[in-house]
């Protein structure tokens, strides 16, 4: 079964392994599974978008500046990307931060009105609660398109489907004991197709500064150095394999500020680092 | 976790090379299984109707989609669900997708049924072809038969959003009302 629907701003794929044996029935029933997917994943992005005022994030960016100090609760998948977010902010040496939100290229005009913390800042507390010490400005559009990846995926695994992947717009996840290839999308204007190598049981992720910027409307890239607020701006594109795709779309932003394939933190998450330039 | 690549070095370089053109598509659900993934169960009719041009303006007006609408496909159930079928064009590609519609007006989903793509003249010949040395024709085969796991790109879903838009007009403006 193969399905595609629009969502998180992108194409979401599902694919399902089904062979002759599998019956009519079993394929209705996997239809009904890939309607809880894509239920779960739109739920990941209610809940975090930065965009929708109304979201979680939104109200805790505003609840930071406002009372700082303030003590508020999560949605516990909130909470699990905020421990995961944290994780990556300490082991890449606060390259990965998804707490500068407001140096985004849309909002270079509150870049310096906050003297805002990142991730670190938050203190995460029992029973999905946390603390907000200092005004931060979270966008976790750079981590929850994985999440969401990985949620579905657990989907996946509770109705014990074996060869399964989920692909939303780059980020995918394969399980089961399948090898699929996976190929590079080289640039969004169609450049080149990149065969990269077989994928099983696990994984991949790609930030490219290619595609967050148009040149022609002078934008600038969406990847942004945390600790100078500068945009990363260079013509090459960071893979990342991970056994989740939550920690490859993570730490495809570090790759893409340090570009070092040999930093330690990829043996930390048992990841493997690809550039191709 | 395995990866497999035949690239040993963690840097891939690309050169520039030759064009060759490349077009692909992707099939998901027909016609009769986006029904059943909607509304399981119902039995839907294909009504035959002209949209008038007024509405067929008004669509186009607050959508914002220039491309005409085609009409190829108005299904209508026995307990009052719709389910239309439409196409979008973007700069590199076509995609066909439905849009489920309750009886009590509410989208009930959206799913893309074909996504159609194509390059021209901008995928690199010579490196395209290197890419599959060492693995025969049969690598290459499967690029061009299978649909692709691609990392890399996110493609943008804004086509397809504005796409649902215009014909949530034509389900308020004309379908609703007859």
């Amino acid at each position: 079964m193969r399905r595609s629907r629009p969502m998180l701003g992108t194409f979401v794929e599902l694919w399902i392994e089904e062979d002759r044996y599998t019956n009519p029935e079993q394929m209705a029933f996997n239809h009904e599974i890939g309607n809880v997917v894509y239920q779960q994943m739109e739920k990941v992005q209610t809940l975090m978008s930065s965009h929708d005022t109304s979201s979680e994030i939104a109200q805790l960016n505003r609840l930071s500046k406002a009372t700082p100090g303030i003590v508020c609760s999560l949605h516990p998948w909130t909470y699990e990307v905020f421990m995961i977010a944290q994780k990556v902010f300490k082991e890449t040496g606060g390259l990965f931060d998804c707490g500068i939100g407001q140096y985004s290229p849309s909002n270079t005009r509150l870049m310096n009105q906050y003297q805002e913390a990142g991730i670190g800042s938050i203190d995460l507390l029992e029973n999905y609660h946390i603390r907000l010490n200092q005004p931060v400005h979270v966008d976790l559009g750079g981590i929850a398109k994985g999440y969401a990846v990985d949620r579905g995926i657990e989907v996946l695994k509770n109705f014990e489907i074996k060869n399964a992947l989920i692909n939303a717009g780059g980020d995918l996840r394969i399980i089961g004991d399948v090898e699929q290839s996976i190929y590079l999308k080289e640039s969004l204007h169609g450049d080149a197709y990149i065969y990269m190598g077989k994928l099983k049981d696990g994984a991949v992720a790609t930030s490219s500064t290619r595609f967050g910027r148009d040149n022609k409307k002078g934008g600038m890239s969406y990847l942004i150095h945390p600790k100078t607020g500068e945009c990363i701006e260079d013509d090459l594109s960071y893979s990342v394999v991970a056994s989740t795709c939550v920690v490859a779309d993570c730490l495809t932003k570090a790759l893409a500020i340090e570009k070092n394939i040999h930093a330690p933190y990829f043996e930390t998450f048992g990841a493997i680092p690809i550039i191709v330039e | 976790m395995q990866w497999y690549s035949p690239n040993y070095l963690a840097v891939i370089c690309l050169a520039t090379t030759a064009p060759l053109g490349q077009v692909f598509a992707k099939h998901y659900l027909s016609v009769d299984e986006v029904k059943q993934v909607m509304f399981s169960g119902e039995v839907f009719t294909k009504i035959d109707i002209e949209v008038p041009e007024l509405i067929k303006e008004k669509m186009s007006k607050e959508s914002g989609v220039r491309h005409s609408y085609q009409q190829k496909h108005i299904w209508k159930s026995g307990q009052g669900s719709w389910l239309l079928i439409d196409e979008v064009v973007g700069k590199h590609e076509m995609i066909t997708y439905a849009v489920g519609i309750n009886n009590k007006g509410k989208i009930q989903g959206v799913e893309i049924l074909e996504y159609n793509e194509s390059y021209g003249d901008q995928i690199r010949e010579k490196k395209w072809l290197e890419q599959f040395k060492g693995k025969g024709a049969t690598e290459q085969l499967r690029f061009n038969q299978e649909i692709k796991n691609i990392t890399g790109a996110t493609l943008s879903s804004k086509h397809v959003t504005n796409g649902v838009q215009r014909l949530m007009v034509l389900y308020r403006e004309y379908l609703s009302r007859i």
